[in-house]
């Protein structure tokens, strides 16, 4: 999928005595990133739409909302239960909000703690997750593709660094720990 | 006719009843509304204001000094791990509200990590950065700066298990240890996000690998998801019930304001900790290690003690509570506070009858500095 520096390369021909321009090998880059776009691009938005499709926990076809639908029955039963039967007043009016307020905590605590809830909420964060993925790759094959550094270049360089710092924390202690332990042994000869 | 209309007014007399005291709460609402304009317009950010200097900083890490205000002060310094997730001022929230204040107050000298807000080049970083790197070079020098050999330390939530972790790779640093609601053991699925972030339903390696850090949005969602109903309906509502009240409104707005003020976590700590900890509790059962050093709670022997809010949901006591079985300390103590997570921090009952006993059983373990 992804349109890289050597295969834009490979593909200027001998054009121009074999010495192709700047320009030339800015042009070639594009089309061959169009071309992956068109199909690598399409496959990519049409599963977009079909994960879409299923990133909602609460589409209708879903375990975790035949749950919650089970669920809520109780929800009603209790306002029922709690609602006067005679005309509301104010007072009337907020005690029915406490009753629903508490109804839908315990109701909602219930439902969260589902494995339909919980198996959802998962297997949402890992389309999620693809998504992004797909995504963040989408934009490498553009960077790349006009020869720009892509984050994922600026994340190996942020790698490299990390482990730079690691390597040279690592022999600072070394080094202070050896110093620490000269000084000890100076002490004890003393 | 007649007769007619007053048997209908009758019939419909509570119904205008009804309606004439839904009117009067509208009056009332748009009454508060206006009032709420003006106390929110007056509003300002006014966190972490108790004087301190900032004595230590290591990349994007800072440690805050704030001196003992009493003329006795202990030769033990405190210092104070907060979590890696929201930010350390929570400590310090206001005055009247902080624990900074409360145990400076008492004689101490109290030294804050503040983790700075990482960024992509951070995304690397380990627990073991955190707690073998800058733990390590933040004691070092509190040491140093006090003059002693030991301290006290204290975590806070996901502070509390580095501050263990820490006192078991380093025992001989620590004279007192203190775990604020902290997460230690993570059998129990009490909690939602315990239970959430099964291994079975969980798979935190895509998330991280496709984030690279974990923005504040997904960890704010999360939490704001254990308690929907109050943290979106019922939250604002009793806001609403109270805005005439300058000073709730104060604190309503000082703690959404340190609520909202979140910071990405780095993805490599959070996939270590989710894997390591939720996933394979691995801590609790000396089992876990951070680079080539295991970490063995036995090896803690300082005196303990267990901060534990009875209503948190966020960190259930079961997954606090076990600590004391596990570590070696013959001085082991357990407070158990009627809160929640959050409220053993920022309460007007916290700060009034929890604190001072905190500050008392430190007091105790800190006359001597060896």
């Amino acid at each position: 999928m992804v349109a890289n520096k050597k295969q834009a390369e490979s593909n200027t021909g001998n054009n121009n005595g074999g010495h192709h321009t700047d320009q030339e090998n800015f042009y070639d880059a594009w089309r061959d990133y169009y071309q992956r776009m068109s199909e690598d691009g399409l496959a990519f938005f049409q599963k977009s739409v079909e994960v879409a499709q299923e990133f909602n926990p609460y589409y209708p076809g879903s375990e975790a909302m035949k749950r919650w639908m089970e669920q809520y029955e109780g929800v009603t039963q209790k306002m029922g239960e709690g609602t006067p039967s005679n005309f509301m007043d104010m007072d009337a009016f907020k005690n029915m909000y406490d009753l629903w307020l508490s109804t839908m905590t315990d109701n909602m605590q219930t439902w969260m703690r589902t494995p339909e809830f919980v198996a959802q909420n998962g297997s949402d964060l890992e389309t999620f997750s693809e998504m992004r993925k797909r995504m963040s790759d989408a934009w490498e094959a553009y960077w790349e593709a006009i020869h720009l550094p892509s984050t994922r270049d600026v994340r190996e360089v942020y790698r490299k660094l990390y482990n730079i710092e690691r390597k040279l924390d690592e022999m600072d202690r070394r080094f202070r720990d050896g110093e620490a332990a000269q000084k000890s042994s100076a002490s004890a000869k003393k | 006719m007649d007769g007619g209309i007053d048997h209908m007014s009758g019939a419909f007399l509570p119904i205008l009843d009804f309606q004439k005291q839904l009117m009067d709460e509208h009056v009332k609402a748009v009454q508060r509304f206006k009032k709420s304009i003006e106390n929110t317009r007056e509003w300002q950010v006014k966190v972490g204001q108790t004087p301190h200097e900032v004595v230590y900083q290591e990349d994007k890490v800072r440690l805050l000094h704030y001196k003992a205000t009493t003329e006795k002060v202990y030769p033990v310094p405190l210092l104070i791990v907060y979590s890696l997730i929201n930010r350390s001022y929570i400590l310090d929230l206001k005055p009247g509200k902080s624990i900074v204040e409360k145990l400076i107050g008492a004689g101490f000298n109290v030294y804050l990590i503040d983790w700075g807000v990482p960024g992509p080049s951070d995304q690397f970083l380990t627990l073991d950065d955190y707690i073998n790197r800058y733990m390590y070079h933040i004691v070092n020098y509190v040491k140093d700066h006090s003059n002693v050999s030991q301290i006290s330390m204290m975590g806070y939530c996901m502070g509390g298990t580095m501050a263990a972790m820490y006192a078991a790779l380093y025992p001989e640093m620590i004279k007192n240890l203190i775990l604020m609601a902290a997460p230690l053991d993570f059998s129990d699925k009490d909690g939602l996000l315990y239970l959430w972030a099964d291994k079975e339903y969980f798979n935190v390696e895509k998330l991280v690998d496709a984030m690279g850090n974990i923005p504040p949005w997904f960890l704010q969602s999360a939490f704001t998801m254990t308690k929907p109903i109050q943290n979106t309906v019922d939250k604002y509502v009793k806001f609403f019930e109270k805005i005439e009240d300058k000073q709730f409104v104060d604190d309503f707005l000082t703690l959404e304001y340190w609520l909202n003020d979140n910071v990405p976590l780095c993805g490599q700590v959070y996939k270590q900790f989710v894997e390591d900890c939720f996933h394979d509790n691995l801590l609790i059962q000396n089992k876990m290690w951070l680079d080539s050093h295991l970490v063995d709670l036995t090896h803690i022997t300082c005196p303990t003690l267990s901060i534990v809010a009875e209503q948190d949901h966020l960190v259930p006591p079961p997954s606090s509570l076990p600590i004391n079985d596990v570590i070696s300390s013959k001085d082991v103590d357990v407070m158990q506070f009627p809160s929640g997570h959050i409220g053993l921090s920022v309460s007007g009952r916290a700060m009034k009858n929890l604190w001072p006993k905190v500050s008392e059983w430190l007091g105790e373990r800190s006359k001597t500095a060896e």
